[in-house]
């Protein structure tokens, strides 16, 4: 099984996640390891990365982060989150900082992946282009990477439900890929020389070159085969000129349809920024929506869109201008303002490493098993990406303490105290005068 | 409990996982749960999650009759049990052979039901998952149009994890991706499937037979009266079992059919360690390796109270919290022990009550009763009365003690009866016609053996010490004299609560108090 390098986040000063196991426990190449294999017995580290990008990481041939997910509480409420994301209409999600929106983004697209209804599901991301000369330009060029790639998978995954595709049909859509997708060529003839039967995921574990999940076993059957076969003998395509895109993007579209696909998601979700990126970033957005609509696809097509909560006014502002604000557009807020859902997490992710423990209060010591949970979720101010950061660092200072213990203490979260670099809220200390049954 | 061991050394009672009889089903109130799923168009599926033994297969055979008898559905059953190559022993590996032999069979199984086969060809070569893929859209909309199709798939938790989230991608996902199918999948309690089937499932815990509300007869009776139909000729055996662990309530169905599968095979049943043995190889097979040191743990963890923390196991059994902790896993990874809140834990009903009688496990009660006639006739008229509830003899008194207005029998008894005694005087129903019954209370008789487990002479005589006791006055040599004169020592003096407040200091995990 295929497993990344490195996904731990950056760690305060004095703690060294990676910490050589004690001699005696030979086998695990850290003290962390030791303690979540070893003592906890987790089948992998459930809390080793805080946003989705790095958590996606963990295991590429069958990642566990969308085991992980529990939709996220909006206000106002939704009880299908996931179902009314994917009906076809405008979608506008807003939430803070660590709230979970990249998180919903990747579990909308595994789920119109996993589950297809002819649906071709386009991811981009704002704000990778931020400082390359000529933004439009590299908006639109990574627009087209992202549609080419995006519609490339997904006609893998579904290759055996399009019936008999022809071959001019195939060159088509090879010449597409070659002039938008990167290195494409070389990229699949470097996965087809090294593929090995016995993957769990199939082939889907080629998807993270292009930075896309596996959310589905995909075979290597032999009509794959002869597709790959065919796209690879086709001659190299130059890369277009610069305005060029727009036209390759157009031509994407067209594809896309020509292939059986009857409406577009267009997800965009914005890389965390500094402020003062922000009006770049919705300058990106205004020109990007504002082109999306009055591109003419051929297919209808749906923007989707995980945004941070400040930029609400504006967004509603545009997208009032647009005339996309309509009874069926979906538009909510991400509110992570109840304990329980924040409990979720932390249960689901114990359960998706094998565990029976369903949440830190199992694993505290007397003194503060009433308690421990609760003063996460506060320093966690409703943000789950605080709350893994914490458990994160609650789990590297407790394993560099004592890595055979499964007990976590006052002592570790004091100490955890002490190294917070995360920002305020900033968690309490603890006392520990607690009688032994831990109430006071 | 006097009669000869089993002949044969012990061995599971391979049949304890069967289908089961629809004869015999005892109503679930989970039932109309699974019938209320089939009406959300969100959830396309139902895991029916519950420990080993509890009635998975016989739920959905239920379940699967119901559909049937509706007439607008139409089931399909996968046995994961068929895709095992043999020997088909858990944990079990699907091997790409034997699911290539079953999805043969399997398919051709259902082309024969389809009113229009030619739909449906079997294509050797061809990627399984693609083709249940197919397969599942011709069933939904082609062969059996206008029923709503229902796979229900069992024994799920007899293959290893990784063979079952091999079964998971390969098999179940693709069946999924059919909008229309509705999944029910029985699975263990702490087995889960995982996205994108995870997103969309229902999870209903099945648990005992323990029913809402109070319907009559108790479904444990009535399942151990509907298992006599067929097993007529053990039932004097069984009741014989069940007479000597009075708190099993009969509501584990895997135990309650184990006990007449048992006295079938033995005819003489004996509650004894084999018997142990043998219950929970039967029940969960996943234990088979280890299971001399699970009853170990098991004979600790059931010996002191019903819920303890791991702190505490590690003191009763004399080793590290790590130590401890990693027993505790081995149990609940072998569904003995469960994990009931934070740090707390227990061990699971039904074998908690078999294990502390099997295992023959003492407890003391002291009986108080008013002093209106002489001890010795007291005692004999309390144990003429307790032989009517259990089987109690005079060499199960302790002691007698006469106070001005009390007589004080002390009893020692199997965990279970003493248990009884304790909780009938709780709730003021123990009552007999000559002997009245004032209070029953655990009496820290084990005291001593608690304080020889804990302590090493060298920290007896520290405690001694502080509790300003001469060491050197205690009379004996060796822990066990020293002990048992200390705890004397400490009863004529009335010192006794000093005692157990200094050892509750001296050992904080351990239970001092009784």
């Amino acid at each position: 099984m295929l497993v990344a390098q490195n996904i731990a986040p950056n760690l305060p000063d004095g703690i060294n996640s990676s910490a050589t196991a004690s001699d005696d426990k030979k086998g695990y190449s850290s003290k962390r390891e030791q303690l979540i294999k070893g003592t906890l017995r987790l089948n992998h580290d459930p809390f080793a990365a805080a946003t989705a990008e790095l958590e996606l990481l963990v295991q590429l041939e069958d990642p566990p982060f969308f085991s992980y997910f529990v939709p996220p509480p909006t206000d106002p409420p939704q009880e299908n989150l996931l179902e009314s994301l994917r009906e076809a209409n405008p979608v506008f999600i807003f939430g803070p900082a660590g709230s979970g929106k990249t998180t919903l983004r990747y579990a909308l697209e595994a789920l119109c992946r996993a589950v297809p209804d002819r649906t071709l599901v386009v991811a981009y991301t704002l704000g990778k282009t931020i400082g390359r000369q000529n933004e439009e330009t590299a908006v639109w060029q990574a627009l087209t990477e992202a549609l080419a790639t995006d519609l490339f998978i997904q006609i893998t995954e579904q290759w055996h439900t399009l019936g008999n595709v022809e071959l001019g049909m195939v060159e088509k859509l090879g010449r597409f890929w070659y002039r938008a997708i990167p290195h494409f060529n070389r990229n699949l003839r470097r996965h087809l020389e090294a593929y090995q039967s016995h993957s769990l995921a199939g082939i889907a574990a080629w998807w993270t070159t292009w930075k896309r999940a596996t959310v589905r076993y995909t075979p290597l059957t032999l009509a794959r085969q002869q597709f790959f076969q065919q796209l690879l003998a086709l001659a190299e395509t130059p890369p277009p000129q610069d305005r060029a895109y727009q036209d390759i993007f157009h031509q994407g579209l067209q594809l896309a349809k020509e292939i059986g696909f009857t409406q577009i998601y267009l997800l965009i979700d914005v890389v965390d920024s500094r402020q003062r990126q922000n009006n770049q970033l919705t300058d990106h957005l205004d020109l990007l929506l504002q082109t999306v609509n009055v591109v003419s696809s051929p297919i209808p097509l749906y923007p989707k869109l995980f945004l941070p909560e400040s930029w609400q006014d504006h967004v509603n502002k545009l997208a009032t201008s647009l005339d996309w604000l309509t009874p069926q557009t979906l538009s909510v807020i991400i509110r992570w303002d109840k304990p329980e859902a924040l409990q979720a997490i932390l249960a689901n992710r114990f359960r998706s490493a094998g565990s029976w423990i369903r949440g830190f209060n199992t694993i505290a010591g007397q003194e503060i098993a009433d308690r421990l949970e609760e003063m996460m979720y506060q320093t966690a101010d409703q943000s789950p990406r605080r709350l893994l950061q914490l458990a994160n660092l609650l789990l590297d200072v407790h394993a560099n303490r004592e890595p055979d213990d499964w007990l976590i203490t006052a002592v570790d979260w004091n100490t955890m105290c002490q190294l917070w670099n995360y920002g305020s809220p900033n968690p309490r200390p603890m006392t520990t005068n607690h009688s032994p049954n831990g109430r006071e | 409990m006097n009669g000869k061991p089993p002949p044969d050394p012990p061995t599971a009672v391979p049949d304890i996982r069967r289908d089961y009889n629809p004869q015999q089903y005892i109503h679930r109130p989970q039932i109309q749960s699974a019938m209320r799923w089939l009406h959300d168009k969100n959830k396309q599926l139902l895991t029916v999650a519950s420990p080993p033994a509890t009635g998975k297969t016989w739920f959905l055979k239920k379940l699967r009759e119901e559909l049937d008898n509706n007439g607008i559905f139409k089931t399909v059953w996968i046995d994961v049990d068929d895709l095992l190559p043999p020997p088909k022993r858990p944990p079990g590996e699907i091997t790409p052979d034997s699911k290539s032999a079953w999805f043969q069979g399997f398919f051709q199984q259902l082309a024969a039901q389809c009113p229009d086969a030619k739909r449906l060809k079997f294509q050797p070569q061809a990627d399984i998952s693609e083709q249940i893929e197919k397969l599942a859209k011709e069933m939904c909309r082609h062969c059996f149009v206008g029923q709503r199709v229902v796979l229900f798939i069992d024994n799920g938790d007899i293959v290893s994890d990784a063979s079952w989230r091999l079964f998971e991608r390969t098999i179940l996902e693709p069946f999924a991706r059919e909008e229309l199918l509705r999944l029910v999948i029985a699975l263990r309690e702490d087995q889960k499937v995982q996205f994108p089937l995870t997103w969309r499932q229902q999870r209903l815990i099945l648990g005992d037979l323990t029913a809402e509300g109070a319907p009559q007869p108790h479904p444990g009776d009535k399942h151990i009266q509907t298992l006599s139909q067929e097993f007529s000729a053990q039932l004097p055996q069984v009741l014989r079992l069940l007479e000597a662990v009075p708190t099993y309530n009969k509501t584990h169905p895997g135990i309650n059919t184990f006990l007449f599968l048992y006295a079938e095979k033995y005819p003489d049943p004996q509650l004894s360690v084999e018997f142990l043995h043998i219950m929970l190889e039967s029940l969960y097979p996943f234990s088979l390796d280890d299971t001399g040191e699970l009853i170990d743990t098991l004979r600790c963890v059931a010996d002191y109270a019903d819920e303890w923390v791991i702190e505490e196991l590690a003191a009763w059994q004399n080793v590290s919290n790590t130590e401890a902790w990693q027993r505790a896993q081995k149990l609940i990874d072998n569904f003995l022990v469960v994990n009931i809140a934070y740090n707390r834990y227990k061990v699971a009903d039904g074998v908690r009550e078999f294990a502390r009688t099997a295992l023959k496990l003492q407890t003391t009660v002291v009986v108080e009763t008013t002093s209106d006639v002489p001890a010795e006739q007291m005692e004999q008229r309390l144990l003429q009365q307790l032989a009517t509830m259990m089987p109690v003899h005079a060499e199960n008194v302790l002691n007698v003690v006469t106070t001005p207005d009390r007589i004080r029998i002390a009893l020692d008894l199997p965990t279970e009866f003493a248990n009884q005694l304790v909780t009938l005087s709780l709730q003021k129903q123990l009552v007999f016609s000559d002997v009245n019954v004032i209070a029953v209370q655990y009496e820290p008789i084990k005291l001593r053996a608690r304080i020889e487990k804990h302590f090493d002479l060298t920290e007896l005589k520290m405690l001694c010490f502080d509790l300003d006791i001469n060491y050197q006055n205690l009379s004996g040599d060796t822990l066990t004299e020293k002990v048992i004169e200390l705890v004397k020592y400490c009863e004529r003096h009335g010192r006794t609560s000093d005692l157990l407040a200094a050892l509750q200091q001296a050992r904080p995990n351990v239970p001092w108090q009784f």
